[in-house]
């Protein structure tokens, strides 16, 4: 249960990201990229970033995600599998050469702002 | 609902980027000084304090000077079971930092410096047990390597996929037990290969000294790899 240190990370990122200039007005939604083999249940991740912020500028924010599929590449015939439960042989010819090239991610994906007036 | 117009903003940034940013000054640092860093994570009970104290003794024998972090979510029993092996031991205790589940790179930092790095050849960091959340977070670490006893089942890697997919090294321990137990150890074999092909293994007892002479060599390596 480290969600809430992933809520944390949400809640730099974004205000590293205003600091920078990245965004300005009033945050209305956050969009995350979670990767389907990351060790993140989104709906506690919710949860936890809706608790943390509370009470703060970012209180109301809404939080919402894609789930990101696992796909590996094969280095022994080059085809690219989707997988949808554990064990990662390529699904074209069988190998165990595979490497996880998506479904790993953690990413805050865009902001929905609105300008205040 | 809301009639205010919106723009969106694409950004996609790593939200543990502030994790990874501390991660790589660690990496850095270490690089500088040479040092190799291991990860050892695994369920409670798995046997990490128990192969370090088998471990520090033999390194020290080898002329490697090792130190240990060790992080619990409380008490300080891990580290005195390792300390008396004559090298530097820091206990971080997650209860300060709010009762964490895992370490971080920048608790990493902070045990980091109450040791004389220059000292050191090789730094254990023993993480919380737990199979799921040290898996996410990069400390800046070398190789991370995942412990599972033959007493926890042959499931566990398919119950916990993560910790065996990103580890370097899958350790089996207390092997010496396996004969009192009804485990199938080709079963457990077959799971990890499942989760993650390219996984070396060692499977060994600490307790009996059985196939400590691999665990020892696969450290040598890392540690020859870190200065190469």
């Amino acid at each position: 249960m480290h969600e809430a240190a992933i809520a944390q990370g949400v809640i730099d990122e974004i205000q590293r990201l205003h600091d920078e200039g990245v965004w300005s007005g009033k945050l209305v939604e956050v969009r995350l990229r979670i990767g389907k083999l990351t060790a993140v249940v989104p709906d506690y991740l919710a949860f936890c970033f809706e608790a943390m912020t509370k009470d703060t500028a970012l209180e109301g924010v809404d939080l919402s995600w894609e789930d990101v599929p696992v796909q590996g590449l094969c280095h022994a015939c080059g085809e690219t599998s989707q997988f949808d439960k554990i064990g990662f042989l390529c699904l074209s010819c069988g190998s165990p050469d595979v490497e996880i090239s998506q479904g790993r991610e953690l990413l805050i994906d865009s902001l929905e702002v609105s300008d205040d007036h | 609902m809301t009639t205010e117009k919106t723009r969106r903003v694409g950004v996609v940034t790593n939200i543990l980027a502030a994790n990874d940013r501390v991660a790589d000054e660690n990496r850095r640092l270490f690089a500088t000084k040479g040092l190799c860093v291991i990860n050892l994570i695994s369920s409670p009970g798995a046997g990490k304090t128990t192969l370090l104290e088998h471990t520090l003794p033999a390194l020290a024998q080898r002329g490697i000077r090792a130190a240990v972090i060790v992080g619990d979510i409380a008490t300080t029993r891990d580290a005195d079971r390792l300390a008396v092996h004559d090298v530097p031991v820091v206990q971080i205790c997650t209860e300060a930092f709010g009762g964490s589940c895992h370490l971080e790179a920048s608790t990493i930092r902070m045990g980091m410096d109450q040791i004389d790095l220059d000292g050191v050849d090789l730094l254990f960091v023993e993480n919380i047990g737990n199979l799921v959340c040290p898996a996410e977070f990069d400390l800046g670490e070398r190789a991370k390597v995942a412990l599972l006893s033959v007493t926890e089942g042959e499931d566990k890697p398919l119950k916990y996929p993560l910790a065996f997919q990103e580890s370097d090294l899958g350790l089996i321990t207390k092997i010496d037990l396996v004969p009192h137990l009804d485990f199938d150890m080709d079963a457990l074999r077959e799971n990890i290969e499942t989760v993650n092909p390219k996984l070396p293994r060692i499977e060994l007892s600490a307790r009996r000294g059985t196939a400590m002479e691999a665990w020892l060599g696969w450290l040598e390596e890392q540690l020859a790899a870190t200065r190469a």
